[in-house]
């Protein structure tokens, strides 16, 4: 008996000795690389990939600027993209910093990235779409309180899209900014109060978008009002290619190509 | 170095926050010879038999087993030496054996059947299996003697070792002592609080009173000289008498007896004389030295503690 | 020396120190594993909640979206290298769960095994090795044995070395018991083993505040041999702590006594450990070592791996020295 306790512990503490060995020196490792600061707290400009000197496009903001529920994946940024391909004979690169579910809030921080200025800066031509996620939390309220948590929001949104904008023209003075709207799921008569909402709150976009110049407010709102069935997705939420294909179509228009 | 001189200790003194406990102590044991080490409670006996087996460190002064420096050659001093200090204290959820076993392991060149040996010649045979929790106080002791006989040692060390002990259990003690110092040949130290002991057992003796050594003898010249009582008709005269005639110093110890130190053949001289000088003898009676009349005698007076 | 280890291994079993040990370990185990299982149907609930889902069961569906969307946010040039990282760990987290079919709700015995010892390494398992190690000088000089071994022609140094020794192969013997047995309970009651489930790790602190450029997914497996490493580390500083206390102090319940409150009572000066200097040299703050590779660490500046690691070596080296100088020189007097 004694001598079985005398081998177990033996055989266990050896080989649990070459398993400390191996597994806290790799510990350390980790402990060491943890301690030693990052290489440069600078973004590494020369090595990041840069937009190219010649025009590139930049789309930022939501699901929809990310082309969410568009079987081909190009969104309305893609469709604007080829429709200009196709008639300056000359690609033209589009950088897609959109993430589903932004809302504009995370936008502004995400436009005052040094890195994404300098995306802003070589970029020929801006796209946005933003705000349609401030509002989600409507859902959850009585119907006596949508009122004020409405023009609280966008209160707050339209200080905020201002500062957006702000930032964007001190970076860039001269490419074109295009600003897509929000649209209704629901245009019927029954919901009035928040259609009415939303054009409260495109038209309010759109005042502020005037005070700065090359800036183009793209209206969605009436696209979608009688053809629901035809431009949304099955996720009942976002457009589909067709509904894409309208918006980058009108954008196109307004550009003038 | 006398190379039969076994254990010796030098100027051996212990300090304990700045209080000097044991006091230049020196003596020598000699191959053989079965030493007592003799004291009341308190006189420092444990602590000497600490700093001889390493357990205390002496303040100054040198001790040596079998020709090594106990501080400077630690091991090859206690190699030659088996000891009991106090209590013999084991390991209570071991069984006797694997005490054994485990002190065995701890030095070189004990055969494993040497433990078989010394386990019946201490007579634990038969509850050497059982966990030491359960043995009574002569069953430690007699494990404590075995672990100390193990390695056959030049210098068997016991520190009270019959203290507790039952009177079969003493004289087992005393022959088994005796058996090992003639068939033998091992040296054995014992200190002890009870002269009786010490007179039975022992050859030669150091007596320690406050830390100090007061003599060292032969066992023999203690014994020698009882104390004698006689209860006289006039206690006075006859103390005169014993002065002036027999340069004996008696003491007067009731208004009809006195009490003196001397030798056997010398109180039939003194009981006649008595008797020429008209005091009348009604009652002569001996008495074994006590420890307190040896230390009266040896310290001149001077109190035990 | 091998055989004077022998003899204190021997001795600890029989004292069936590490019978209550493993006794302790396996209540204690059994009770959090149990736990975890029981809060397991209100934790999917919760998940559930916060995901929008109606049922916990939904998973893929959001992983796969959010998978999806981590994924179209690796093409985009203007992320920082930095953020790229973050990004690409989760991904990787993301991509396992969906191939290996394993909810990232719920438990394994992976990820069993690992929380529990990063639960446990800062004051269960240093409560365990003070158990082990708190009497094997006191407990002796107690019981009047220590006479016993002192008396063998055996220098000091070398029977104290020789528990010293035989502490370590015993901390060693106590780490296996727990893995051994988290892994066993866990694999009972959670019943996937997911060993090779990514785990996150390599944040870092700069300038006060989490980074996370540098993270990277490692194997469960080896994450879990990381931190039962450290898990060793500290039981052998604990135990040479407890070994040092065990010599300075006569009775065996000051000596455990003395070293739990310093445990528990040193915990508590963690809250001063930003501002007063001092607090961070003391052992009990850096004992939680496994939190740096969890990425679950209170940062505060100057704390790191490195910088634990060497505070506990010193302690630990500190204590060993103490205990030999003061038990070659220590008169025994009773």
């Amino acid at each position: 008996m004694k001598k079985w306790i005398w081998y177990i512990t033996s055989i266990i503490f050896i080989l649990g000795i070459s398993l400390f060995a191996y597994g806290f020196s790799q510990a350390i490792a980790i402990g060491i690389e943890v301690n030693r600061a990052p290489e440069t707290a600078q973004p590494a400009q020369e090595n990041s990939v840069k937009p190219q000197e010649v025009d590139a496009a930049l789309v930022m903001g939501d699901s929809l600027a990310r082309g969410t529920g568009d079987e081909t994946g190009e969104g309305f940024a893609g469709y604007v993209i080829k429709g200009l391909e196709a008639s300056r004979g000359e690609s033209l690169p589009l950088y897609n910093i959109a993430v589903e579910g932004l809302r504009t809030d995370a936008l502004l921080s995400q436009v005052n990235d040094p890195q994404t200025r300098e995306g802003i800066r070589s970029s020929s031509l801006i796209m946005i779409s933003i705000g349609g996620n401030d509002l989600r939390a409507i859902e959850r309220l009585e119907s006596n309180q949508e009122s004020q948590y409405f023009k609280e929001s966008l209160d707050s949104y339209l200080v905020k899209l201002d500062e957006i904008l702000r930032i964007i023209r001190t970076e860039n003075e001269d490419a074109p900014i295009v600003f897509i709207g929000l649209y209704n799921l629901d245009y019927s008569p029954s919901n009035q109060e928040r259609s009415q909402y939303l054009i409260d709150w495109n038209q309010s976009t759109q005042r502020i978008l005037e005070s700065f110049e090359e800036t183009l407010f793209t209206p969605t709102y009436d696209l979608f009002k009688l053809n629901l069935e035809e431009y949304i997705s099955a996720d009942g939420l976002h457009p589909n290619s067709k509904g894409y294909a309208a918006i980058g179509d009108r954008i196109l228009k307004n550009l003038g190509d | 170095m006398n190379t039969d001189t076994v254990l010796s200790l030098k100027n051996v003194s212990k300090k304990i926050k700045g209080r000097p406990i044991i006091n230049d102590i020196s003596f020598e044991v000699k191959k053989g010879q079965i030493y007592g080490f003799l004291g009341p409670n308190g006189a420092g006996k444990t602590m000497t038999l600490r700093m001889i087996v390493g357990l205390i460190r002496p303040t100054s002064g040198t001790v040596e087993i079998c020709g090594h420096n106990t501080r400077k050659d630690f091991v090859r001093a206690m190699s030659n030496v088996g000891c009991i200090i106090e209590n013999p204290e084991l390991y209570e959820y071991l069984s006797g054996s694997d005490n054994l076993e485990l002190l065995r392991k701890m030095e070189p060149d004990i055969s494993a059947s040497r433990i078989d040996e010394v386990v019946e010649l201490v007579g634990l045979s038969h509850r050497i299996h059982d966990k030491v929790g359960t043995y009574s106080l002569g069953m430690k002791q007699r494990l404590g003697i075995a672990q100390a006989l193990m390695k056959k040692p030049e210098l068997l060390i016991l520190d009270e070792p019959t203290n507790g002990l039952d009177p079969g259990g003493i004289k087992e003690f005393r022959s088994l002592v005796k058996s090992l110092s003639k068939e033998q040949g091992m040296t054995i130290f014992v200190s002890s609080h009870l002269l009786s002991e010490i007179q039975m057992i022992c050859d030669e003796v150091a007596i320690i009173l406050h830390g100090r050594i007061i003599k060292t003898s032969k066992v023999e010249a203690l014994s020698a000289g009882q104390k004698i009582t006689w209860n006289v008709t006039n206690v006075a005269k006859a103390i005169k008498l014993l002065a002036d005639d027999f340069g004996v110093e008696a003491v007067k110890d009731t208004e009809e007896t006195l009490s003196a130190f001397t030798d056997d053949f010398r109180i039939m001289e003194i009981n006649s004389a008595m008797m020429s000088s008209d005091i009348g003898i009604k009652y002569v009676s001996r008495q074994q030295k006590s420890l307190e009349d040896l230390f009266m005698e040896l310290t001149g007076g001077e109190t035990i503690g | 020396m091998v055989k004077l280890i022998e003899n204190e291994i021997l001795k600890t079993f029989y004292k069936k120190r590490i019978h209550v040990i493993a006794g302790i370990l396996l209540v204690l185990i059994a009770l959090f594993a149990y736990g975890e299982h029981y809060t397991l149907t209100r934790t999917q609930d919760r998940v559930a909640e916060q995901l929008g889902i109606e049922n916990a069961e939904d998973w893929k569906n959001i992983i796969g979206q959010q998978l999806q969307d981590l994924e179209r946010r690796l093409d985009n040039p203007y992320i920082p290298d930095e953020g790229k990282a973050s990004i690409q760990v989760r991904a990787e987290q993301l991509r396992f769960y969906l191939d290996n079919d394993v909810s990232p709700i719920g438990s394994t015995a992976a990820r069993f095994m690992g929380q529990f010892i990063e639960q446990s390494i800062f004051l269960f398992l240093p409560l365990l090795i003070i158990l082990l190690a708190g009497d094997m000088v006191s407990g002796e000089v107690n019981s009047g044995t220590v006479k016993l071994i002192l008396t063998r022609p055996v220098k000091r140094w070398k029977i104290l070395m020789a528990k010293l020794l035989a502490l370590s192969m015993l901390e060693m013997f106590v780490i296996f018991m727990m893995a051994l047995f988290s892994f066993a309970i866990a694999m009972v009651v959670f019943g996937y083993s997911g060993f090779n489930e990514p785990v996150i790790t390599g944040f870092r602190v700069f300038e006060g505040q989490l980074d996370t450029s540098a993270v990277r997914t490692i194997p469960q497996w080896q994450y879990l041999m990381m931190t039962y490493a450290i898990g060793y580390f500290v039981a052998f500083v604990i135990g040479s702590l407890s070994l040092m206390v065990s010599v300075l102090v006569r009775s065996t319940s000051a000596s455990i006594g003395i070293m739990m409150s310093t445990l528990i009572g040193g915990s508590f000066l963690s809250f001063f450990i930003s501002d007063w200097k001092l607090t961070r040299y003391l052992f009990t703050v850096n004992l939680n070592l496994t939190s740096y590779i969890s990425g679950s660490f209170q940062i505060v500046e100057g704390l790191s791996m490195t910088f634990s690691t060497l505070v506990l070596l010193g302690w630990s080296f500190g204590a060993i020295g103490i205990a030999f100088l003061v038990f070659t020189q220590k008169d025994i007097l009773a």
